[in-house]
This record gives structure tokens, C-alpha cells and sequence, in this order.
């Protein structure tokens, strides 16, 4: 076993090559919380390519070729029986190894969580504050995702089939509360058939692409949903599609209602069933070169929603008809990464992303959509276009990561003056300096806000809410030099200035409407062994 | 060189939707300079009730239910003006537009008159801006828009605790005894505190003053006291609800831009209310001075639990002036219809006594006047059909600090109920109409039949104009302008108890008599719907009763509006012309004259004869042969020929003879409007 830092890097590094070689499906599957922007990176065409950098020191020498005799191994094993369910994000590299090697088959338990606790310097418990619909994460909530995977392997088949079933908790700390009690959600419940280069699954899934890691936001494809998917990766192509049905628990879906027995007493029947269904599909093609050189990849993506017509019932017992309505969605992303002196544990990325959606698409998919035509309708009116690009550098010196995204939204009602119309955006960078031993220091700035087209309600005047945000801290992720290497423990401090226009936002007599908020915590945050990741 | 790259990106971006929204007080004002309105046609509209035309702000709907919201709102009106422009109507009345109390006893706050915040819009119609949209499209078809406006009252936001308990108790048992009736007036050592009203007031009331509502306790003219099996513990304590839910909740603070000082009260103080309770004595007017009736009105609370503001101090009179300029020059609104004004304050009693209404109307007209507005047009709402009552609130005065006006006109409710009810429904003679209207112009000094009919010698109605154009007023003398209804949103519609002829005739009085003439939403669908709520009905579900379908520009009812209302437009005598009254008749009953009732309207270059018959018989404006058979004389030359232009008339022709003597018949419940 190795155990030096410097090592475990350098064999991930290599063997995390190796794992996307293999995969199969670009969808990504770790739960609400925010992957690193690293993009998938496909495999290498040679795993230790010319042009990689001369070797380390001596001292590595040894370990290097030992390594390298199992990549060999482990390479046979890629091909013939598959391996486990590997990662394709690096960040998840340290353990993947330990995974890939010795269990190919069986149980496999991975995790996202994290937890924030800490002050806000006036005897409260600190929140977090944001006036765009995707703000900088510098404070959140406590989450919790437990993954759990079963793998089965194939007699006579080159691949593999598993079970994946992760179970998210929100922010529900007993220690904290004092209520003894959490409720999980299933985020994923889905079967999947991996035969070489192609996969199939069933059940419910996130499916999900590249984020913007500083803001928990998926900028081109986030999508909840229960149905099926296909996916192929065929040289440098990747294709992937789904179906799948959601029925919210909203009358705007769905409306039970009691009405008297046939025979006693009384029942229930179902007045509004209405699922909404969503397809997706997305292709790629990823241009792979050496880890220190440039590697890029392109992205399309659409979405269809179609949702039928019904009828529900009001208060007064008249009946409403709700009309059929659909969206659609198409975006594009590019991603580069690459440039890395690979052995040292380094990631280098950017991604830049575009994205359009009307009607039903530009609402949530797990929320009823808010605003309406004259007949009810949120298409073609409603419309959300994003913006997004994320990068992130690490180096001797430290690390960066960096965010930004802008965000037009308009909804489906009549009014050309709207609050709920207009800009956003958001950007936020976090530069930390190495200090030795997974130790960083450094700060993060944010600053985000939205120019509505619309008045405040509470002040009867048009007002651009803003935040801007200053995070000095410590950080301590021994696992790696990479800003997304993980665990990672931090001490923050935070001070936000809301303007004028944000404290608008707030319902009137609301204490937190104070221009500045502070919060002096700890955080800590951790992701491992993802399932359903890819 | 990726960040640097980035962040101008991200501005860039984020610049193309930098806020750049006007403030609505600072968009362009409409000037009104040429408007007169005598030319107008008001059409008065329940938001909630006249169209749906964005269903996001459909919050708490139930459509089937008369007393709570159906989903109109501004963008409905909007969506309809051409239906209006078709009707012809060329000024809008909109129910109010403040948030209100959501609900109270189940009934909802639709209508608009439960006022908690009085600078914020009510969002089940939309926003300001939206409110600003309606406007400004109004505007852009040459019609005029009007804000029905309360000041009197705000929704049910507080209770009166009185037993101290901190709930509001819809019965108190033994409350009554906390009363002044019991406390003092039955008190034999203080009963010589009371005055001779106040006794009476004891007296008639002293079975139903057992009744205790917190929420709306009977009048105290000592104000609502507490009581506990104790005894009289003083002044009942004031809670406001907290009921978020349903919006009552105390009235916010204004926002900063509104400059109220930080020290001083708002609404959510109690002591900006009289804190008297609902006012009872309706019920036995007669027995009262009215001196005593009067300070019950207008220092009670409005039944329902309205609680009563406290006009007469300083802050609230200035906080109201202010909330209602800030409407002027946020929705650009070009008159008020102002609610409940008698329950204000009482210039009939001291028409010299500036009170509130004396600064209000000077104040709105100023304001009015800075934002370059002409022809700012209030009038006011005395529910009431004691016509010197009514007039008085259009009668200026004079104090220390100078002249003031008051209202440019009011509800003609004294006409509704005199006229419209009782010629037009009832059969009551049409000297009636000769009578209120000389009553109003005050040329009825030694008509003994009006005066024996309870008619005052007048003029009930200002003779002169409160302000010139240019100074925010209407240039024109209340006596000119009375509002002219037939039924409104508190009266049963008036096909409820009359028949289609009877709507003829009296459209055809409504749109030739002088005044301005004010259509009830659905009166041109023919709805006929009795008292509150069933007098509200939703116009988009047209009139099934009929067949009418919604919005429907067929049928006859539609047809009928429309066409007095061209009628009206084309010509100007119908619209400003003096009145000069040739036929009335003082009996009931069959005769020669039955129901005719004839005027001429003329300006300096148009002038027509106007005939009306009320009665269900054919008649002619011709004496009984018993009575010498002289018919009508009019100012028109001899050989004159009068065609009829009345919508739905024969065309018929009519030669002047000597002495301008003109022989007119007219069918029953018809009219004829002849003009050469």
C-alpha cells in the first residue's frame, strides 16, 4: 500500500484514465450537492503519453513502475471481466483505486456530505443568503447522501450489471435540532446493464452533467427523474438519451379528492393525474491528449416536456382545466482541461456553458411552474436562458477556482414588467495558497445580482438586489493538493453586505434585513466512491 | 488570464438586463386640457368581476362562491377595451386598488373596499405597473379612468378586547353592560351626564346593546369600554389581529421614499381610530337630532367591523392626502370616486367648517395640478337620499385660512331613489324630475307640489366651480356634473325588480338628462342580479339567463347603451346643453300626459327636444281635454320639422306649430329625441 500523498496521486492520477476508458455513460449522479467542474476525462491514448513530464525524483522511481505493472493488470482487467463501477472524476480517485482493486464485484458504499456549523456574531445560528437563484455556496446547509451499490458481473458477458439506491438527508442534525428524527429522500433507485461500450438503466435517477462548483449549480443538464436511459461511448463520441415521467405531488399534477362510498361512508378518487414527461438526450465528442497537454470536449443537449391536459377541482367545487403544455430545452457546453503535470496531482480545467429553455423547460422540473398565460399555459411565454463558465487551476502556489453565470428569466404571464423577469448573475473566485501538507489558506469573493423587471413589492420601487460577500479561510484536505480534492475542512469567516435592494426582498419586520451578515464557522465536506457519478 | 477573461464576460452579460425601470411617478402625465366632463361616460367596473385576463394572480379563487374572489384583474380590463370602445363608454371607474384584508367571516375582500396597506396594490389585480399599463391603454383610446377611493375606514384589522382576554370573542356575554346606556345613562347618579340622545339611543337600543361582538360592538358615544364581571374597567384595549393568512395583520410602516416621519403614528396605531364601534343608528333615525346621528356616522365604525379613521386629526388626514396623491401620480388617474363620505364629516351641518373633505379635495386637486393634470374630477359617495345631505358635499366654503372646495359632484342617489325607482319602476308622477332637478339648481322656492313632496327650495348642488381647469379642478359648477346611475354595486341591479321597458325608458333618461351619465358593468348584458353579492356577476360568463354569451356585442341591452351613448356623443346638447324643462306631470295615473316628461338641451349651436314616457300607455305631452288639451310649447320656430333620433325609433317627423306648439306622442316606456 502506498501511503505518501505524492504517490497516491500519481497512481490515481493514471488509473482514473484508465476508469474512463471504460465508461459508458457521461451522466453524472451524485446527488444535489455540487461535483467539481472537472469534466469527465476520457481515457488517454497512451497512459503514460511521451509528452508526459520526466519523472519525479528518484525516490517515486520504484513506485512508479510498480505502479505501472498494475495498470497493466488493471487494464487486462478493464477488458475482460469489466471492473467495478469506476469514477470518472478525479476527485474521487483515492479511493477508486482501493475500490477498483479489490472489490470488482459485490456491495460498494460511497458518500456526499457535509456539514456547516457556526455563528452569525449576533447569538445566531448563521444561513445562507442569496438573492439569485444559484448563489455562491460559501454557506450552506448540513446534507448527507449515503450510496450504496451492488455490482454483479456476466459469465459469458463483458460487462457488468448493479443496483444503485443513495438515500440524501437534508439539513436535519439531531445534535442541532434536538429532534430526533430525519427523513431521507431516495435520490436514486435505478438498475443498470453495462455491456461494453453501451449501458441501460431503469429507475429513478439524477442525471446530471458538469457543475459550477462554487454555486451547487448545474448549469446545462440537471435533471431528476423516473424512467430509462440508453448511453454509448463509441471512440471519442458519446451519446446518451432518456425518457422519464414525473407526477408531483402538486395540484397542478395531481389532486385526490373524497367523495361519498358507492356503498358506506366515504373514498377516494384521483381528480387531476397529470405526469409530466421529460426526455433528454446529449452528445459529445471529446478530443483526449495527454494529461499535460490540452484535452477538449463538446457538448449538445436538449430536453423535451410534455405535460397533458386535466381538470381539477377548486375550493368552491367548480372545475378548473388545466390545458396541455410543453418546453423544451437546448444548450451546449465546451469543456478543456488538461495542461497538468499530472503526477503531481494537479487539475486544470475551464467549462463554458449555454443554455435555453421555454415553457415548462424553464421552470424546475420539481416544482409546479409559477406563472401562466391567459390559458394557462407556460409556453412559449416562460423562458430561461444561462450563461455559465467555471474554471479551475491548481499549482505550486496553491489553487483557484473560479465561477461566474448570468441568467435571463422571463415567465409566462402577461406582464412586461415583472419582478420575476430579468438578469441575474453571480460571480465568485477562490484563490487559496499552499501552506504545506493539505493546508491552504486564502479567501473566497462573491458577488451576485438581479436586476428584476419589476417593482418591490415592499417599497413600491424598482431596485437591483445585490451581495457582495468576503470569505476569508483555512482549509485542510490531505488527500490532495487539488481544490477538489476531498475531504476538505475549512474555518470560514464570511462577511455579506446586502444593498438596498436586497433588503427589499425581505417581508416587512423581517430582522435578517440587515445590510451586513457575518458568519464564523467550520465546514466540513467530504465525497467518495459515487455510484452513480460518471 | 481565465478569470480576467470571465468576470467581463459575466458583466457584460449581466448589464443587458441592468435595471432601468422608470418609477411609474415619473412617467408622462395625460393633461386632460380639453377635457369636459359633461362629455363623459362613466362605466363603472368591479375588477374582480369584469375579466380574468392573467390567471398567475388567481390566488384563492372560488368562482362559485358570490362573496370571494373570481380572478379579475387589470390585465382583464386591459384585454377588453376594445368591448368598451365599442360600447362607447369614454371614462372607466375601477374598484379600489390597495391590498386588502383577504377575508373576513368567510366573505373576501374582492371588492376592494377592506383597505389594510393604503400605498401598496392588491395583488390578485396585479402590480403598479400593471395598474400604470391599464391606464395608459385606457389613455391611449381617449378614455379617462377613475379611482374609487375609501378613506373613511380600513378592513376588520383589530378587535375590541373588551373582557381582556386576548381573543376576540363573537359573543360576550354581559358585554353589554360595559355600554354608556348601562354604565352612565341607566346610572342614576350619572344618568344627568347623558344627553336627551343619548337616552333615547338607551332606550331604542337596550335589548340589542346586550349584544356584544368584538369585532364590531354596537356605538358607544363614549367609546367601546371594557368590562369584566367586575365591572367598567375605561377604554377597551385595541388588538390588531395577526393573522398573516388572510393579510390582517397591523398596516406596515410606509416605505422610505414616502418621507413620513419616523416619529410619527401610522395606521397600526390605535389611536389613529375613533374606536366608538359600528354605527347603529340608522335604524332609528327619525328619533335623533341630527347632530347626534351625524357624529355616530361619522365617528362610527362602518358595519362590518370597518374600523372608523380618525379623520379629524392632523397625521391621519395628512397620511390619507398623501397615500392618494401618490396614486394620482403613480397610475396617472384622472378622477376619485371617493366612498362612504358622509361618514367623514358633515357639511351639511357648517358648510363653512373646512373639515376633512375641505382639504382632501383642494389637496388632490393641487396635486393634480403639479403634475400638469387638468380637469381632475372627484366625486363622492353619500349613500343617502336626503338630497341637501348629498349636495352639501359639493358646496364649498369659507374659514379663516380662505375659500375651499369640496366635491365636483356626487352619486345621485336622492335621484335614484326619486326618479329612476320611483317614476321609472313605480310609476310616480315625472314632476318628480322637475322637482329634484330645480331643487338642485335651486329654482324651487314657491313650487308648493315640490315642497309639499319633501323637496328643499336648493340649490342643493354648488353653483359655482370648486377650481378652474388649470388648477386641477373641472371648470364646472357641481350643478352641472351630477353622476347619473341607475344601480351600482350596493343597490340590486335594476333589472332585479323592473322590466326590460323599464331599462329602455330609463336609459334614455340616464343618456339625455343633464349630468353625467355612469353604467354598471353588465347593464349592457342585461344582468339583473338582486342585492350583495349577486349584483357582482362575472361579465366573462355572459348572461345564460338570456343567452347572452360572454362579453356578447348583440344583444339588446348592449345595443341600447350603445347606441344612446353615440347618440349622446353626436350631440352636444345632449352632453352640455341647458336644461329648460317643458313637460312634467304632477298625477298618477292614466291621462292624456301620463309618464311624459319633456325637456329641451341646448347649446349655442345645437339644441334638442327630449320626450320621455314613463307610463306603460301611449301619451302625448299634451294637457287632458279637461283640462284645456294645450300641449307642449318648445323654443324651436314654427314650421320646424323634428325628426326623431332616438335609437330603436320610427324615424317620425314633427311640424312646430304657432307659438312653438308641438303635439308629440310617444309609446309607452318609449322616448323621442327631436332635433330639426
Amino acid at each position: 500500500m502506498l501511503t505518501r500523498p505524492t504517490m497516491v496521486r500519481s497512481r490515481l492520477v493514471i488509473v482514473l484514465g484508465l476508469a474512463a476508458a471504460t465508461a459508458t455513460t457521461s451522466h453524472l449522479a451524485l446527488a444535489q450537492p455540487a461535483p467539481p467542474e472537472v469534466p469527465d476525462e476520457p481515457a488517454a491514448p497512451d497512459a503514460t503519453p511521451a509528452s508526459d513530464p520526466p519523472p519525479a525524483p528518484s525516490a517515486v522511481d520504484a513506485e512508479l513502475a510498480a505502479l505501472q505493472a498494475r495498470i497493466a493488470a488493471l487494464e487486462a482487467a478493464a477488458r475482460t471481466p469489466p471492473p467495478v463501477e469506476p469514477s470518472a472524476t478525479t476527485e474521487h480517485a483515492a479511493l477508486v483505486v482501493d475500490d477498483a482493486t479489490t472489490i470488482p464485484s459485490g456491495l460498494r458504499f460511497g458518500s456526499y456530505g457535509r456539514v456547516t456549523t457556526g455563528a452569525d456574531l449576533r447569538g445566531g445560528k448563521a444561513a445562507p443568503l442569496h438573492v439569485v437563484a444559484h448563489g455562491p455556496r460559501i454557506v450552506e446547509t448540513s446534507y448527507l447522501e449515503l450510496d450504496f451499490a451492488y455490482a454483479m458481473t456476466f459469465r459469458d458477458w463483458p460487462g457488468y450489471a448493479r443496483t444503485v439506491t443513495t438515500l440524501a438527508f437534508d439539513d436535519q442534525l439531531f445534535h442541532d435540532t434536538g429532534a430526533f428524527t430525519a427523513g431521507p429522500a431516495l435520490r436514486n433507485l435505478y438498475a443498470e446493464i453495462v455491456l461494453g461500450d453501451f449501458s441501460a438503466w431503469i429507475g429513478s435517477r439524477m442525471l446530471r452533467g458538469d457543475d459550477l462548483y462554487l454555486f451547487d449549480f448545474w448549469p446545462l443538464d440537471d435533471l431528476n427523474t423516473v424512467g430509462a436511459g440508453l448511453a454509448a461511448t463509441v471512440r471519442a463520441y458519446e451519446v446518451s438519451a432518456h425518457i422519464g415521467l414525473n407526477r408531483l405531488r402538486d395540484p397542478f399534477q395531481y389532486q385526490e379528492r373524497t367523495v361519498a362510498d358507492p356503498e358506506l361512508g366515504a373514498t377516494t378518487i384521483v381528480q387531476l393525474n397529470r405526469a409530466r414527461m421529460i426526455t433528454s438526450g446529449r452528445f459529445g465528442y471529446t478530443h483526449a491528449a495527454a494529461p499535460t497537454a490540452l484535452s477538449w470536449r463538446a457538448r449538445a443537449y436538449g430536453e423535451l416536456h410534455a405535460l397533458p391536459s386535466g381538470n381539477r377541482r377548486r375550493t368552491d367545487a367548480t372545475i378548473e382545466s388545466l390545458p396541455r403544455d410543453w418546453g423544451t430545452t437546448v444548450g451546449v457546453e465546451l469543456s478543456a482541461w488538461g495542461l497538468a503535470p499530472r503526477e503531481r496531482g494537479y487539475r486544470r480545467h475551464a467549462n463554458l456553458f449555454a443554455r435555453w429553455s421555454t415553457g415548462l423547460a424553464a421552470f424546475d422540473e420539481l416544482a409546479a411552474p409559477t406563472s401562466f398565460d391567459a390559458e394557462l399555459r407556460t409556453f412559449p411565454k416562460a423562458s430561461e436562458l444561462v450563461l455559465g463558465a467555471g474554471a479551475g487551476w491548481d499549482d505550486r502556489w496553491g489553487h483557484v477556482v473560479a465561477a461566474a453565470y448570468a441568467r435571463r428569466f422571463v415567465d409566462a404571464d402577461v406582464n412586461a414588467f415583472d419582478r420575476d423577469d430579468g438578469w441575474e448573475y453571480a460571480v465568485d473566485v477562490r484563490p487559496l495558497a499552499a501552506l504545506g501538507r493539505g493546508l491552504h489558506a486564502g479567501v473566497d469573493l462573491a458577488y451576485e445580482a438581479r436586476f428584476p423587471r419589476g417593482l418591490q413589492p415592499t417599497t413600491q420601487a424598482a431596485a437591483d438586489p445585490a451581495i457582495v460577500s468576503v470569505a476569508p479561510m483555512v482549509t485542510f484536505a490531505p488527500t490532495g493538493p487539488s481544490a477538489f480534492d476531498r475531504p476538505e475542512l475549512r474555518v470560514v469567516y464570511r462577511a455579506a453586505h446586502q444593498n438596498d435592494g436586497a433588503l427589499a426582498l425581505y417581508p416587512i419586520d423581517d430582522p435578517r434585513a440587515v445590510a451586513w451578515t457575518h458568519f464564523l464557522g467550520v465546514e466540513a465536506e467530504w465525497w467518495f466512491n459515487s455510484n452513480s457519478y460518471r | 488570464m481565465k478569470l480576467a477573461t470571465l468576470a467581463p464576460l459575466a458583466l457584460a452579460l449581466a448589464a443587458c438586463g441592468a435595471s432601468d425601470l422608470e418609477p411609474p411617478t415619473d412617467l408622462p402625465h395625460r393633461p386632460n386640457v380639453d377635457v369636459d366632463w359633461r362629455d363623459q361616460v362613466i362605466y363603472q367596473i368591479v375588477v374582480d368581476r369584469f375579466a380574468n385576463g392573467d390567471p398567475t394572480n388567481d390566488y384563492n379563487v372560488a368562482p362559485s362562491v358570490p362573496a370571494r374572489y373570481h380572478g379579475g384583474d387589470w390585465q382583464g380590463i386591459i384585454d377588453k377595451l376594445p368591448y368598451l370602445d365599442e360600447l362607447g363608454v369614454t371614462a372607466l371607474w375601477i374598484s379600489p386598488v390597495v391590498k386588502n384584508t383577504e377575508e373576513d367571516a368567510g366573505f373576501a375582500s374582492y371588492h376592494g373596499y377592506w383597505t389594510q396597506d393604503f400605498l401598496r396594490p392588491n395583488p390578485h389585480f396585479g402590480d403598479l405597473y400593471k395598474l400604470r399599463e391599464l391606464v395608459d391603454a385606457a389613455h391611449a383610446r381617449n378614455m379617462l379612468v377613475i379611482l374609487d377611493v375609501v378613506t373613511n375606514h380600513v378592513g376588520q384589522l383589530f378587535y375590541y378586547d373588551i373582557n381582556g382576554n386576548g381573543q376576540p370573542d363573537d359573543w360576550l356575554s354581559g358585554g353589554g353592560l360595559s355600554h354608556t346606556c348601562v354604565q352612565v345613562c341607566n346610572n342614576p347618579s350619572t344618568a344627568g351626564q347623558c344627553s336627551a340622545d343619548e337616552v333615547t339611543y338607551c332606550e331604542q337600543g337596550k335589548d340589542y346593546l346586550e349584544r356584544i361582538i368584538e369585532w364590531d360592538p354596537e356605538y358607544d358615544p363614549r367609546g367601546v369600554r371594557g368590562w369584566t364581571s367586575l365591572g367598567f374597567s375605561g377604554p377597551a384595549q385595541v388588538r390588531f389581529t395577526d393573522w398573516p393568512e388572510q393579510n390582517r395583520v397591523p398596516p406596515a410602516r410606509p416605505p422610505a421614499w414616502f418621507g413620513w416621519p419616523a416619529n410619527k403614528p401610522w395606521f397600526d396605531d390605535p389611536s389613529w381610530y375613533h374606536r366608538k364601534g359600528r354605527v347603529y343608528v340608522w335604524w332609528h333615525e327619525q328619533d335623533y337630532t341630527r347632530e347626534f346621528v351625524r357624529q355616530q356616522e361619522t365617528t362610527g365604525d362602518f358595519p362590518g367591523g370597518l374600523k372608523d379613521l380618525d379623520t379629524e386629526n392632523p397625521d391621519v388626514a395628512d397620511a390619507l392626502e398623501r397615500a392618494f396623491a401618490y396614486w394620482i401620480a403613480a397610475a396617472d388617474f384622472d378622477g376619485f370616486r371617493i366612498d362612504t363620505i358622509k361618514h367623514i364629516d358633515r357639511p351639511e351641518l357648517d358648510l363653512n367648517a373646512r373639515g376633512f373633505w375641505g382639504r382632501f379635495a383642494d389637496r388632490m386637486r393641487a396635486t393634480a395640478a403639479s403634475l400638469g393634470k387638468h380637469n381632475f374630477f372627484l366625486f363622492g359617495e353619500a349613500f343617502d337620499g336626503d338630497d341637501a345631505l348629498i349636495g352639501s358635499y359639493t358646496q364649498g366654503g369659507v374659514d379663516g385660512a380662505g375659500r375651499f372646495g369640496r366635491f365636483d359632484s356626487v352619486f345621485y342617489f336622492s335621484q335614484k331613489y326619486r326618479v329612476i325607482d320611483a317614476v321609472f319602476k313605480q310609476g310616480q308622477p315625472t314632476a318628480n324630475i322637475e322637482c329634484m332637478y330645480n331643487s338642485r339648481v335651486g329654482r324651487n322656492p314657491g313650487d308648493a307640489w315640490c315642497q309639499s313632496h319633501g323637496y328643499p327650495a336648493g340649490p342643493t348642488f354648488g353653483a359655482t366651480a370648486h377650481a378652474s381647469s388649470e388648477a386641477g379642478g373641472i371648470g364646472l359648477a357641481p350643478q352641472q356634473v351630477p353622476v347619473n346611475f341607475l344601480d351600482n354595486h350596493d343597490l340590486p341591479r335594476f333589472l332585479f325588480d323592473a322590466s326590460a321597458e323599464q331599462l329602455r325608458i330609463s336609459l334614455a333618461y340616464l343618456f339625455t338628462w343633464d349630468g353625467i351619465p355612469c353604467v354598471y358593468y353588465g347593464t349592457e348584458q342585461a344582468f339583473a342580479g338582486g342585492v350583495d353579492p349577486a349584483n357582482r356577476e362575472d361579465l366573462w360568463r355572459g348572461n345564460p339567463a338570456q343567452g347572452y354569451g360572454a362579453y356578447d356585442t348583440t344583444n339588446p341591452a348592449f345595443t341600447q347603451v350603445k347606441d344612446w351613448i353615440a347618440l349622446r356623443k353626436a350631440r352636444a346638447g345632449l352632453r352640455r346643453g341647458d336644461v329648460q324643462i317643458k313637460w312634467s306631470v304632477r298625477d298618477a295615473g292614466p291621462r292624456r300626459d301620463a309618464g311624459v316628461f319633456a325637456f329641451e338641451r341646448a347649446t349655442s349651436d345645437d339644441k334638442v327636444l327630449v320626450v320621455l314616457n314613463a307610463s306603460t300607455q301611449t301619451s302625448e305631452a299634451c294637457a287632458p281635454v279637461a283640462d284645456g288639451g294645450a300641449c307642449m310649447r318648445t323654443s324651436f320656430a314654427p314650421g320646424t320639422v323634428l325628426r326623431d333620433l332616438a335609437p330603436g325609433s320610427d324615424g317620425a317627423t314633427f311640424t312646430v306649430g304657432a307659438g312653438g306648439a308641438v303635439t308629440v306622442m310617444v309609446g309607452p316606456q318609449r322616448a323621442r329625441v327631436l332635433a330639426p
